[in-house]
């Protein structure tokens, strides 16, 4: 049906409420990229296999979600009236949890998340700090909500914001809220998003457009891919509004191809908002048209830069141009263009909604709102997680990420995606937000936070981003392309014991250049992870020039293995794994390692359960 | 009537029109910025960064290149200062370390200062070509070909034609061997023939195709070099000063050519 008005808006609302009324029960089975990945799917069939067979459709929902954030733990399923969550469920617990929890009431132990240092079992999830210390605004509703049932969304008070805009707020007040809430971009600019609407709304031209930057390109990251797959409607309805804000006729998505989930539920997202009426001809009744078209990115890094993603749509090379003219005034086909990425874009039907004032109560003067990062690496509670601004990264990583596994000592986290900085355990008490992380030379990018423990070679890890900015560099710019593939060669001397301490004065040298000279963002922030590092962590870069030692124990033609011989208690377990028998000894005698025959696997490294392998 | 500004360059007032290209305001009070990738002729492009200059607004500033920054009333510009000068010289290192070997970077390097590199050749006995993209703008913008483009990125780009086989879209005119700033354009006079093959029969003259000459047939076997309409277009290229018979053909645009 098309929606004409506001009221026909709540009589689908009211038409979905009283369809599902007669469910008492919702299961919410995470179907988030880390949890299909764990094998969610499985525990899906299974659990269709099992209401059935009892009969318990009629009564108990069934709802593949976006992901819930808890990724570690997954799959995940979420149990509705109480909220209880099951962790890393697997297929032949279903039985039993449709048995106890969903017909019987009762929770069950043993499937609960087990809290790592008590190990106290916590039955709901809102009680488990890795979800009570987050602030979802954006991602709170996915564990409820069904991504391809438009009705659902607009149950949930969806659209409401795009009818109040349409019914009774002129373009000009709309910008003025979002100035007033202060967002700022959430791609990595953090440019404030008001102003560059009100720079286009400003501009006469016959065309405008609104993009939604969704080329989510920085390795580990997933924010954006989440709030597609969990709730789409929520970036078409912020599309909508800000298209009216500006007065744009038309709209993109830039998707990534390498998001195939995200790409389907975003075009039947769209699709049924076309046949509801939200896009077209007169949305809601009103005098106000408006389309979005979907674009598939071919999987380039760069096309994430604002000027190579409108080259790109275009269907020119995704190679960018100089921003001396914005892209507001000039962008897809020149003509005015407003850019923002999914998460911008999400927080906008909220903060017309509830005001400027209610979003301002979270994150920081200079930083309002949250923001959600992909935590990974060396942490026990690896994930997504939404916070507000102004939170440390010591909060972030420890109370809410669990702190790093294994009994082994944090070294490093690494925020803002390949072209961010590594900062130290001193630097952890720094507030995440926009201006912090750019004045102690790292970024917050588009939010990926990677925790490094002491097994990581910071110089590895420099090279490591420096590799994948060399083959993702478009190569139009003398210093992007020149510097980066000399900094890696500069880098992989030294990773083999080959460098010299003239070198990181000619690393940082080339940075300086780059920074300076580069075309592009990509360009200007690539030398961050070179330059953060040898900033914090030079002593390790001189153990590797001058000692040729890898403290980290990573860079292979730094290090030998050998056995440690007070800790050694002849257990063979070194012998056993080795493949090329280089490790040997008798039962109950110190082994050897021949480091001829040696080939650094480490295989005997993380089998010695006694410290006895040194490297 | 296009709004006069005021700029300071190298602390010297200066006027200018707003939103003008810096380096022609530079080229008009004659002080010299170099570059590679540059052609008046041609849309700026801005990737050799060795035009680069500092342009201050009160306390903040910025490194811009001055073939692509339009200069705005109050601009504080800087050209010649030991800070970017040094971050000029590193552009030419690099691009001297990329071609060690060819005498256009080599004489271009030495000009400014640049005799020897850190940067080693990406490949054995180093590249002819620094990617300037002269010869791909001038083949689309100029001739019209579009017979040349970019392939692959990062380093591993390089000026080819489509599929790296010999374009049916290339007129033979020359326009990109005369703009390279290198010897990496050639004109390579085996490959006529597949020029021939491409035309059929009716062969244009490659000055018709290019507008200069009201659509001739070519009655010379398609040898340019023994024919006298070549001989007359070069001649008039000398004397206009230009590289290139093409560049007589399409002069500057008056104002308000540039799109809008």
């Amino acid at each position: 049906m098309k929606i004409t008005s506001p009221a026909d808006l709540n009589q689908i609302a009211a038409d979905f409420k009283s369809e599902i009324s007669h469910y008492k029960c919702t299961v919410s089975v995470c179907g988030g990229t880390g949890c299909i990945a764990s094998g969610c799917h499985a525990v899906r069939d299974a659990l269709i296999k099992e209401l059935e067979s009892k009969g318990l459709t009629e009564t108990v929902r069934l709802l593949v979600t976006g992901c819930h954030g808890f990724c570690q733990q997954g799959p995940l399923i979420d149990i509705y009236p109480g909220n209880i969550l099951y962790c890393k469920v697997k297929p032949e617990w279903i039985p039993d949890i449709v048995e106890k929890t969903i017909v019987g009431g009762e929770t069950i132990e043993q499937y609960m998340y087990s809290d790592p240092d008590s190990g106290k079992r916590i039955p709901s999830a809102s009680d488990i700090p890795f979800f009570s210390l987050q602030n979802k605004l954006l991602l709170g509703k996915n564990p409820l909500l069904d991504p391809t049932d438009i009705r659902d969304y607009i149950a949930s008070g969806g659209y409401t914001a795009l009818a109040k805009v349409l019914d009774e707020m002129e373009p000009a007040e709309i910008i003025e809220e979002v100035k007033a809430s202060g967002l700022r971009g959430r791609g990595g600019g953090g440019f404030p998003t008001g102003r560059k609407w009100a720079t286009a709304a400003k501009l006469d031209a016959p065309d405008k457009w609104v993009i939604c930057n969704a080329d989510e390109g920085d390795p580990g990251a997933f924010m954006d891919e989440s709030i597609l797959e969990g709730n789409p409607h929520l970036v078409v309805e912020g599309l909508i509004i800000g298209a009216y804000a500006v007065g744009a006729s038309g709209g993109f998505i830039y998707v990534r191809n390498e998001y195939p989930l995200a790409l389907e539920r975003i075009t039947k997202a769209i699709s049924q908002a076309r046949e509801y009426g939200l896009l077209g001809e007169n949305i809601l009744g009103s005098k106000f048209s408006f389309d979005i078209a979907i674009n598939r990115g071919g999987g380039a890094f760069v096309c994430g830069e604002s000027t190579a993603l409108m080259a790109s749509l275009e269907g020119k090379p995704g190679e960018p141009r100089a921003k001396y003219i914005h892209t507001v005034e000039h962008g897809y086909h020149d003509e005015p263009t407003v850019l923002n990425n999914v998460e911008s874009w999400g927080n906008i039907p909220g903060i017309i909604l509830n005001g400027s004032a209610k979003f301002r109560e979270l994150g920081t003067e200079g930083s309002p709102g949250t923001k959600i990062f992909s935590l990974v690496g060396k942490v026990r509670n690896t994930g997504l997680v939404e916070i507000p601004m102004g939170m440390t990264l010591h909060q972030l990583v420890n109370d809410i990420g669990g702190g790093v596994p294994d009994g082994k000592k944090f070294k490093a986290v690494q925020t803002g995606g390949p072209s961010g900085g590594c900062l130290p355990e001193s630097m952890m008490d720094l507030p995440v937000d926009f201006d912090e992380l750019t004045k102690v030379g790292s970024m917050m990018g588009s939010g990926g936070i990677i925790v490094m423990d002491e097994d990581t070679c910071m110089v590895d890890v420099a090279r490591y981003f420096i590799r994948f900015l060399v083959s993702e560099s478009c190569g139009k710019c003398t210093p992007c392309r020149e510097g980066l593939h000399e900094m890696d060669r500069i880098l992989t001397r030294i990773t083999k014991g080959e460098g010299e301490e003239k070198d990181l004065d000619y690393l940082e040298e080339l940075g300086a250049w780059m920074q300076s000279a580069s075309l592009c963002a990509l360009g200007t922030s690539a030398p961050n992870p070179v330059l953060s590092t040898i900033k914090y962590f030079r002593d390790e870069y001189m153990a590797h020039i001058r000692d040729h030692k890898c403290p980290g124990g990573v860079c292979k033609d730094l290090i030998e293995y050998h056995v440690i011989e007070d800790n050694c208690t002849g257990c063979t377990m070194c012998a056993n794994v080795c493949p090329t028998g280089a490790a040997s000894g008798e039962p109950k005698q110190v082994h050897a390692i021949d480091p001829v025959l040696c080939i650094k696997c480490d295989e005997c490294y993380k089998a010695c359960r006694f410290n006895a392998i040194g490297r | 009537m296009p709004e006069q500004i005021e700029i300071t360059i190298n602390g010297s007032k200066v006027k200018a029109t707003n939103r003008e290209p810096l380096i022609d305001v530079c080229e008009r009070e004659f002080i010299y910025i170099p570059t590679l990738c540059h052609h008046a002729r041609l849309e700026p492009y801005g990737v050799c960064r060795v035009c680069l200059v500092k342009v201050s607004w009160g306390k903040k500033s910025k490194f811009v290149t001055a073939c692509n920054y339009p200069v705005e009333d109050g601009d504080v510009i800087d050209t010649e200062s030991e800070e970017v000068v040094k971050l000029r010289k590193l552009s030419i290192e690099a691009l001297l370390g990329r071609c060690p070997n060819e005498k256009g970077v080599i004489d271009f390097a030495e000009k400014h200062g640049v005799t020897s590199s850190r940067f080693p050749p990406m490949e054995p006995g180093g590249d002819d070509c620094i990617l300037c993209g002269l010869c791909v703008r001038v083949c689309d913008e100029v001739v019209g070909a579009k017979a040349l483009g970019f392939m692959s990125r990062g380093p591993e780009r390089e000026v080819s034609t489509p599929f790296m086989e010999n374009p049916e879209a290339c007129i033979g005119c020359g326009a990109c061997s005369a703009v390279c700033p290198t010897t990496a354009m050639k004109m390579e006079k085996q490959k006529t023939g597949t020029l021939l093959e491409n035309h059929g029969d009716i062969r244009p003259c490659r000055y018709a195709l290019m507008g200069l000459f009201p659509g001739g047939i070519c009655a010379n076997s398609y040898r340019c070099h023994t024919c006298d309409i070549d001989q007359k277009f070069r001649e008039l290229a000398y004397m206009a000063g230009v590289e290139h018979p093409i560049f007589i053909a399409k002069p500057e645009e008056p104002d308000g050519g540039e799109a809008a």
